[in-house]
């Protein structure tokens, strides 16, 4: 092998290193910080129980205003800082859904970095249906009765 | 059903640590326990319950894929490249199941259900059974153009053997079409459906198996998320119903895969097959008194 063709094989090792660590740490951040919220919220939550619209029981609870989804991040935020417990649950759960939605766009700009341009479609694809089926298809499938 | 929503939080936590840990010791997610155990036993809607489960599905995954992807084990390429089909499938999934409870065919989603699960406890039998003939797996090496030109190569280092194992995808579009529907069925049972993903890879397209689970691990949160934002736009994503869950069935696979190192769980396994066989009855039945 000549000496350039060692220098990118090394290259290559160290890039794939780097992808698979940035994977790996929003992986476990989106997790731990998802867990941790979700935790708090449902102690919370479980304290309030019986007022501020969360229920006593749960037969009522899919009947409640507690399941429905929160569309404004100013009402989500607003929530979490009055310390509602189903709010900080929301978050977290919010925060759940987008772990794999971020990861494969933050890889999809460093197979760019690596001029990868079929991984870039590819991871561009990837993320269209994503956005397509949460915010075309949910409120379409929301709408509908 | 006036069961207190303090008693919910603590018994479901119970569940889910179990199915969590039972889930990593015998390789599945506990996705498939969540959905029967809240509509059996919790009285749950249907698509409540499926709602979440697949949130807990996407915890698992970000959960237990952050340890194998460090290591290299994991081909994010051929990870990215499937899911495009898993996440199509996985809204063509969760629009079918919102359009059954909607058409007040709920019996139909019960049904398949109760067939999964049955054909789990099958498959997951057979594994068991025939262990020794799967565990001679065959590895491509022969390359071809098309998975040439989509990168589905690679070549870890298997800790267990001490050597350097290269490979290469075939019968791409076969593999391709698994995930299709490995990705429906995700979406339209509130599933991670990983068994099916990793026969699409290990056996289909001949990658090794670890490769296969450990990227079947990755491409389960990605297709979950595509149809849990329709399930959450809908409302089917109620946030008590969700936290015992989520929680619950991390600590669950998080305990599991430390232990899973001194134990080698036989007796376990059987056990695991009587409770799919349990509740995929009890699903059949409930479709069908519908």
């Amino acid at each position: 092998m000549t000496e350039s063709g060692q220098k990118d094989g090394r290259t290559k090792v160290e890039y794939e290193t780097m992808l698979g660590k940035v994977n790996s740490i929003i992986l476990r951040y989106g997790v731990v910080i998802s867990a941790a919220l979700i935790s708090v919220g449902i102690i919370i939550a479980l304290l309030n129980s019986g007022k501020e619209g969360i229920p006593s029981s749960l037969s009522q609870l899919t009947t409640s205003s507690v399941g429905n989804p929160v569309l404004s991040l100013a009402t989500l935020l607003s929530g979490v800082i009055a310390l509602n417990g189903v709010y900080i649950i929301q978050l977290g759960v919010l925060i759940l859904l987008a772990t794999p939605l971020v990861r494969v766009a933050v890889t999809t700009i460093l197979f760019g970095a690596e001029k990868d341009k079929t991984y870039v479609l590819i991871g561009i694809v990837v993320l269209l249906v994503l956005l397509f089926s949460t915010f075309v298809v949910g409120p379409f499938e929301a709408n509908r009765s | 059903m006036t069961l207190p929503l303090i008693d919910y939080v603590f018994l479901m936590l119970l569940v889910s640590v179990f199915a969590g840990l039972v889930g990593a010791l015998v390789g599945v997610g506990g996705g498939i326990i969540i959905v029967p155990v809240l509509t059996l036993f919790f009285n749950i809607p249907v698509g409540y319950a499926i709602g979440t489960s697949i949130v807990s599905v996407i915890a698992t995954s970000s959960g237990s894929a952050s340890a194998y992807v460090k290591d290299k084990i994991t081909n994010l390429r051929v990870g990215t490249f499937l899911v495009t089909a898993t996440t199509i499938g996985a809204t063509v999934g969760a629009v079918t199941t919102i359009y059954l409870i909607a058409s007040g065919l709920t019996w139909a989603v019960y049904l398949s259900f109760g067939f999964v699960l049955l054909f789990s406890a099958f498959d997951f039998s057979l594994r068991m059974w025939r262990r020794g003939y799967f565990k001679e797996e065959e590895v491509n090496t022969t390359p071809n153009s098309l998975a040439e030109r989509l990168e589905l190569k690679g070549e870890y280092y298997d800790m267990a053997l001490k050597q350097s194992t290269s490979y290469i995808a075939t019968r791409v579009r076969e593999g391709y079409g698994i995930m299709l529907v490995a990705g429906v069925l995700s979406g339209l049972l509130g599933i991670g459906s990983g068994a099916l993903k990793v026969i699409g890879m290990d056996r289909m397209m001949k990658l090794p198996f670890k490769v296969s689970t450990t990227t079947s691990n990755l491409m389960i949160g990605v297709t979950a998320a595509a149809s849990a934002g329709i399930f959450y736009i809908k409302g089917f994503v109620n946030p008590i119903l969700v936290a015992p869950v989520a929680v619950g069935v991390l600590l669950g696979a998080y305990a599991g895969s430390k232990i899973l190192i001194r134990v080698r769980p036989s007796s376990l396994r059987v056990l695991f097959v009587i409770v799919l066989v349990i509740l995929g009855a009890e699903m059949l039945q409930k479709g069908i008194v519908f």
